[in-house]
């Protein structure tokens, strides 16, 4: 927890405003989850700090849509790779969701 | 209270967010996002080619020259808190294999397909054609108990994910068990049993890339004439090919009842040609095409 809340810190998530009048709060929690290893033991202990989007009034302006790629095109650069001898590497982004910047204003707890 | 400015687990808005940093980002470190697919972000430098695919929070980085590679890997990490998991080898639930002396590709799903087996422990024999030939499913079956208990849905569905990224060979009998998702009988139970089977003895099969030293695209097509009993509708398939390695397939029912299979032939063509102007799109994008030319047979 102390792990996520600093990252959280250092990404400088939000900063304490007082309640402008007439807005809508989304609340958010605290979840816990315990990571497993292939045998059942404990490897670590996660937790996250997750929005209550229900919480969110609907606004149209919401915009909410984000792309994924398509499996063609995975395949085509993964058959490409092969013919040309290419090093093909992954990498993933630790805590996805908190890098993003918001384009909307959104007041929270 | 506080006011957000990043986006955290959760937030309707966070996978945009997310992605439009990631776009941001990339577009300055001079890589191009591809027309065809807006996932697909490419740079080339003489000769030295750099391909980014973006999924949702993985990276597939592809590239010909090391040292630009970790040179990008590591703007990546300063910017990003990254986890380098080195060499390509398992990417949604796909295995990815290489041979680099042969230049050889593949992907499976070995596992993946595994799971879905394993709660219908298949001990029958396995069998060589997925679909029954002699068996022409029913829309309106009125079925028994016994196949309104079997999660139909559920198992057309796992299928089908795996028929989408690396079973072309399925691709036709899921065009038509998942036009029966409701009044199943014990034909369609059956069916998938069947499917079962087929996969029992296919299991190990994985799909290869780069077996033709050949960057062109082929593709095939082909269309029945009024394949569905029920409502005469005719079936399209079609499939391309880089160097030998299947990228692209489809089965579909058409949407309109064609007279003759000259015209189910057209109508599959068109389908096929819109897929191929789709796969010139994203060749040229990445650099291998210089005109738009492609044969489909």
């Amino acid at each position: 927890m102390q792990e996520e809340y600093e990252s959280l810190m250092t990404n400088n998530t939000w900063t304490l405003v007082p309640l402008p009048t007439g807005r809508k709060l989304v609340s958010c929690k605290w979840v816990f989850k315990i990571k497993q290893g292939p045998n059942g033991e404990v490897e670590w202990y996660k937790a996250r700090l997750v929005a209550r989007d229900f919480t969110q009034t609907y606004r149209v302006d919401n915009k909410t849509f984000a792309p994924v790629a398509k499996f063609t095109s995975i395949r085509c650069i993964l058959s490409l790779a092969a013919l040309e001898d290419m090093e093909i590497h992954q990498m993933d982004v630790k805590t996805a969701f908190l890098n993003g910047e918001l384009e909307e204003e959104i007041d929270m707890e | 209270m506080c006011k957000l400015h990043k986006s955290l687990y959760g937030l309707k808005q966070s996978p945009r967010a997310r992605n439009q940093k990631l776009d941001a980002f990339l577009k300055n470190i001079k890589f191009m996002k591809s027309e065809a697919d807006p996932n697909v972000y490419v740079t080339q430098v003489k000769d030295v080619k750099f391909f980014i695919v973006v999924y949702v929070d993985d990276l597939i980085l592809v590239c010909n020259d090391q040292n630009k590679l970790l040179q990008i890997k590591e703007e990546l990490s300063q910017k990003f808190e990254m986890k380098d998991l080195e060499e390509l080898h398992f990417f949604l639930g796909m295995d990815v294999e290489r041979n680099r002396d042969e230049q050889l590709l593949r992907i499976n799903q070995i596992k993946y397909l595994k799971e879905i087996l394993k709660p219908f422990g298949m001990e029958e024999r396995a069998i060589g054609v997925p679909l029954d030939p002699k068996v022409k499913l029913q829309r309106n079956a009125n079925g028994n108990d016994e196949s309104k208990i079997f999660p139909y849905q559920q198992v057309v569905g796992s299928l089908m994910y795996a028929m989408l990224c690396t079973r072309p060979n399925l691709a036709y009998p899921m065009s038509v068990l998942s036009q029966h998702m409701a009044n199943l009988n014990m034909e369609h139970y059956m069916a998938v049993k069947r499917i079962f089977r087929y996969l029992q003895g296919t299991l190990q099969m994985k799909l290869q890339f780069g077996a033709t030293p050949s960057k062109e695209v082929f593709g095939y097509c082909d269309a029945d004439l009024g394949g569905d009993l029920e409502d005469r509708r005719s079936t399209t398939w079609f499939v391309f090919m880089i160097g030998g390695g299947v990228i692209s397939w489809s089965s579909k029912r058409q949407p309109t009842i064609a007279l003759s299979t000259t015209k189910a032939e057209y109508m599959g063509k068109t389908q096929a040609t819109k897929e191929a102007i789709w796969i010139t799109k994203l060749m040229m994008d990445l650099g291998y095409m210089e005109e738009k030319k492609m044969m489909v047979i």
